[in-house]
């Protein structure tokens, strides 16, 4: 009986529809990295925040400071973090879209619907979600396939501003394996389509 | 202030499904019961549950909220009549503890 009066099960099931929500839409290791941490609702936003390098195959992680670099000292005290997230299916996605608008086999229009479509689920994902806070995180997506930090994921964390570390781990989860689903579609769409010319 | 909790009954009410306003026990849907069972079922017989014990596929989304309505509704009323029973116990207790002797 102890177990039941102190477990704040409603809390619980509350962060359970977020999971699932991310479940449906065809997050496959939402529900793992989940499993990997308790049901004590207090420790949610601390597991998130230990876990948030394990979301991407490349992630990284700086301060951000209100002084330009030069003039940061070692008093200076970081007001936030931007971390890069990417993976190489991320990088792969991309770079197979260039590739097939360049030869011309979907069109620039077909290319930006695509990138846009993406670009709106990570907002959808990692921003709306934030419910009452949504202050202290920023997004920003490159995928120019140019610059060295190019195709990644960068997220501002202000920690003047309230967020919510569970809705944003759990986002950024989904974006990934989002991008991995996408991949394979895409992937497949093209084995089928030279399957077919072959047969023709 | 009176207070009254049967302890059987309290525990049976986490136990079971019960029906409530306009919903019958009955009628829910299987993803509810199984909901039920993991979560709620599964604390009133002093078990735990992680998020890995459930099978994400086996409910849905819709039967999710419909769940946490019928545990707002129905559960957390009692899970705070209960709370504030023990509450007043743990007091009477600390100030009737045996082990406070005052000479």
């Amino acid at each position: 009986m102890y177990n039941l009066l102190n477990h704040q099960t409603l809390e619980v099931l509350d962060r359970m529809k977020l999971v699932k929500e991310f479940y449906d839409e065809g997050s496959f290791r939402i529900v793992d990295f989940m499993g990997k941490m308790g049901v004590d609702y207090d420790d949610f936003e601390l597991y998130c925040w230990e876990s948030l390098d394990e979301v991407a195959q490349n992630v990284d992680r700086n301060d951000l400071f209100y002084e330009d670099d030069e003039d940061i000292t070692e008093d200076s005290e970081p007001y936030g973090e931007v971390w890069d997230f990417s993976s190489d299916d991320l990088r792969e996605y991309y770079k197979l879209l260039r590739e097939l608008k360049e030869s011309n086999k979907i069109t620039a229009d077909d290319y930006a619907k695509r990138k846009k479509d993406m670009e709106d689920c990570i907002c959808r994902y990692v921003l709306d979600t934030q419910c009452y806070y949504y202050g202290g995180v920023g997004l920003d997506i490159t995928d120019d396939g140019i610059s060295p930090s190019a195709d990644c994921v960068r997220i501002y964390i202000d920690f003047n501003c309230s967020f919510d570390f569970f809705c944003l781990f759990c986002g950024l989860v989904a974006v990934f394996d989002k991008y991995t689903n996408l991949l394979n579609e895409l992937k497949g769409t093209l084995a089928d389509e030279k399957r077919l010319l072959e047969v023709a | 202030m009176e207070l009254e909790l049967q302890k059987t009954s309290f525990v049976d009410e986490f136990r079971k499904v019960h029906s409530i306003e306009n919903h019958k026990a009955c009628e829910r849907t299987e993803g509810f019961n199984y909901l039920h069972d993991m979560t709620t079922g599964r604390l009133s017989q002093g078990e735990s549950f992680s998020f890995t014990d459930l099978d994400f596929s086996r409910f849905t989304y819709d039967d999710l909220c419909d769940y946490m309505e019928y545990y707002e509704k129905h559960l957390t009323p009692k899970i705070d009549l209960a709370n504030k029973l023990f509450s007043v116990l743990k007091t009477a207790g600390a100030v009737f503890s045996p082990d406070k002797r005052y000479y």
